[in-house]
C-alpha cells in the first residue's frame, strides 16, 4: 500500500481491516499514522471517561429510578406523560376511526339493509308469536238490595281482538306489511318487506 | 476493504447465558429477574442516553421509559441477540426521538454522504494527544467542561455514531443497522465527529514536532461550514 488515508486509519484503529489489511496499512502509516491513531484513541477515551464520570454524577438518582419504574409498572392505567408520549398513536388511533368511518360511508347500503332486515325478522318474529287469541273476561255485577229489587243483569261481556298492524315507518326505508293466508284452515303468516332507500335509489 | 464483523472493543464480557435466564424468568413475570436486569444495565443504558441527549434529567427519563418499553415488549425478545444489544436499541431509538421532539436549534451534520477520501487532506485528523493521559486529564473540571462543550456542539446524528462507538464498540455494520443508514455513511458520520471533536479541543493537544495539522483559522473555518450546510 503505497498511500495511506485517514479513512484507513480509522478502519485501522477500529478494527475494521482484516488482518492482512491491517498489517498493510500498518507498514505504510509509519510514525505519523501511528500518532494520529493515537490521536483518534485520544478521542474516544475522552468520550468514554467525560460518559463514565457523568453515570457517576447520577449514581443516586439512577439507584432511585428502579422505584419509578417499578411504579409505572403496577400502575393500572398510563399516566399523563405516557399519555402525552402516547399522541403520536393518538393520532393513528383517530386515523383509523376516520378509515373506518370512510369504509361505513362507502359500504351504508349494505348495512342499512342488513340492519333493517334484522330489524324486520324481529319484528316478524314477535308478530307470529302474539297468538290470535281472543280473551274474554266476565265481570260479575254486584247485586244490591233486596230480593224484591230489580232483576239481577246479565254478565258484561269485554271481547279484546289481537292488535293490527296498520302502518310501518321505517327510517331510511319503505316498509311493506302483507298477510300470506293459511293453506287449509292454517294460520296467516304476516310478512314486513323492508326496501331501504339506498337500494331504491342504486346507490 | 471489507472485513468480518469484529468485537467490539469496550463491550464488557457479560454472561449472556445469564441474561438469558434472567430474561426467561422475567418474561414469565418475575418482577425481581427484571430488577436485576435493570441493575445490570441501567448505568450503561443512562451513560449511551446522557451521551446523546446531552441532559441528566432528559438521560434519566429515557432510561426510565427504555426499561418500561423493554419490559412491555418483553414476550417480543426472542434472544437473538442479547438483551443489552435490544436495550441500547431501544434506549438510542428514545433519545434521537428526545432529541427530535425538543430540539431547539439544528445542527447540522457536514458531509454526511459516503466517506470521500479524495476530499479529505492528509492532514484531516489531528495526530495525539491531550499531552498525558486523558483519563487524568478529565480530572481537571475545566477539560471535562471543554469536552463536554464539543459533545454538545456535534450534531445529533455524529454524536450518536460516535457514542455508540466509544462507549458500546459497536462496528461499523451494527451502527448502520442501528441507524438504519449505509456504513459508508456511518463512517462518515464517525469521521467527522471525531475530527470536529479533535478541532474543538485542539488547543488542549501537545502536538508532536515534525506533522502539521490544521490551523486555527482553517478549523474554525471547518467548524462554521458544519453550522450552515444545509445538505443534509
Amino acid at each position: 500500500m503505497s498511500k495511506v488515508t485517514d479513512p484507513d486509519l480509522m478502519m485501522l484503529a477500529d478494527g475494521e481491516l482484516d488482518a492482512a489489511e491491517a498489517s498493510s496499512v500498518e507498514r505504510a502509516a509509519g510514525a505519523a499514522g501511528a500518532a494520529k491513531i493515537a490521536g483518534l484513541r485520544q478521542v474516544g477515551e475522552l468520550v468514554r471517561g467525560h460518559l463514565e464520570l457523568a453515570a457517576d454524577d447520577a449514581e443516586d438518582r439512577l439507584g432511585a429510578l428502579w422505584g419509578l419504574v417499578e411504579r409505572r409498572l403496577d400502575a393500572p392505567t398510563a399516566s399523563v406523560d405516557e399519555a402525552v408520549r402516547a399522541a403520536p398513536a393518538a393520532v393513528e388511533s383517530s386515523g383509523m376511526w376516520v378509515r373506518l368511518m370512510q369504509w361505513v360511508d362507502v359500504h351504508r347500503g349494505h348495512l342499512l339493509t342488513g340492519a333493517l332486515s334484522a330489524g324486520a325478522v324481529a319484528a316478524l318474529a314477535f308478530v307470529l308469536r302474539a297468538e290470535p287469541q281472543v280473551e274474554i273476561r266476565t265481570v260479575e255485577v254486584p247485586v244490591t238490595g233486596s230480593s224484591a229489587g230489580p232483576e239481577p243483569r246479565d254478565p258484561i261481556v269485554l271481547v279484546a281482538t289481537p292488535p293490527e298492524v296498520e302502518s310501518l315507518e321505517v327510517s331510511g326505508g319503505t316498509g311493506t306489511v302483507f298477510t300470506i293466508e293459511g293453506e287449509d284452515g292454517g294460520s296467516d303468516t304476516a310478512v314486513i318487506w323492508v326496501t331501504p332507500d339506498d337500494v331504491l335509489e342504486g346507490i | 476493504m471489507t472485513k468480518p464483523a469484529q468485537q467490539a472493543i469496550t463491550r464488557p464480557a457479560r454472561d449472556v447465558g445469564d441474561d438469558r435466564k434472567l430474561v426467561a424468568l422475567a418474561q414469565q413475570g418475575d418482577r425481581a429477574a427484571f430488577r436485576s436486569l435493570f441493575e445490570r444495565y441501567s448505568r450503561r443504558a443512562y451513560s449511551l442516553a446522557f451521551g446523546v441527549v446531552r441532559n441528566p434529567d432528559d438521560a434519566l427519563d429515557v432510561v426510565q421509559d427504555a426499561f418500561i418499553k423493554a419490559h412491555r415488549h418483553l414476550d417480543k425478545f426472542e434472544g437473538q441477540a442479547s438483551f443489552y444489544t435490544w436495550l441500547y436499541r431501544i434506549v438510542m431509538n428514545l433519545a434521537i426521538d428526545h432529541l427530535r421532539k425538543n430540539r431547539r436549534h439544528k445542527v447540522v451534520d457536514f458531509a454526511d454522504g459516503n466517506l470521500d477520501e479524495g476530499a479529505l487532506g492528509e492532514e484531516s485528523l489531528i495526530p495525539r494527544i491531550v499531552g498525558g493521559n486523558p483519563g487524568r486529564a478529565l480530572m481537571d473540571k475545566e477539560i471535562r467542561d471543554r469536552v463536554a462543550v464539543a459533545l454538545d456542539e456535534l450534531s445529533a446524528n455524529h454524536r450518536a455514531v460516535l457514542v455508540m462507538r466509544e462507549l458500546e464498540g459497536l462496528s461499523y455494520e451494527e451502527m448502520a443497522q442501528a441507524m438504519e443508514c449505509s456504513k459508508g455513511t456511518i463512517m462518515s458520520r464517525l469521521f467527522h465527529a471525531r475530527r470536529n471533536m479533535q478541532k474543538r479541543l485542539a488547543d488542549l493537544y501537545d502536538r508532536p514536532a515534525g506533522l502539521e495539522a490544521a490551523g486555527p483559522a482553517e478549523d474554525r473555518r471547518d467548524i462554521e461550514s458544519e453550522a450552515e450546510d444545509p445538505s443534509s
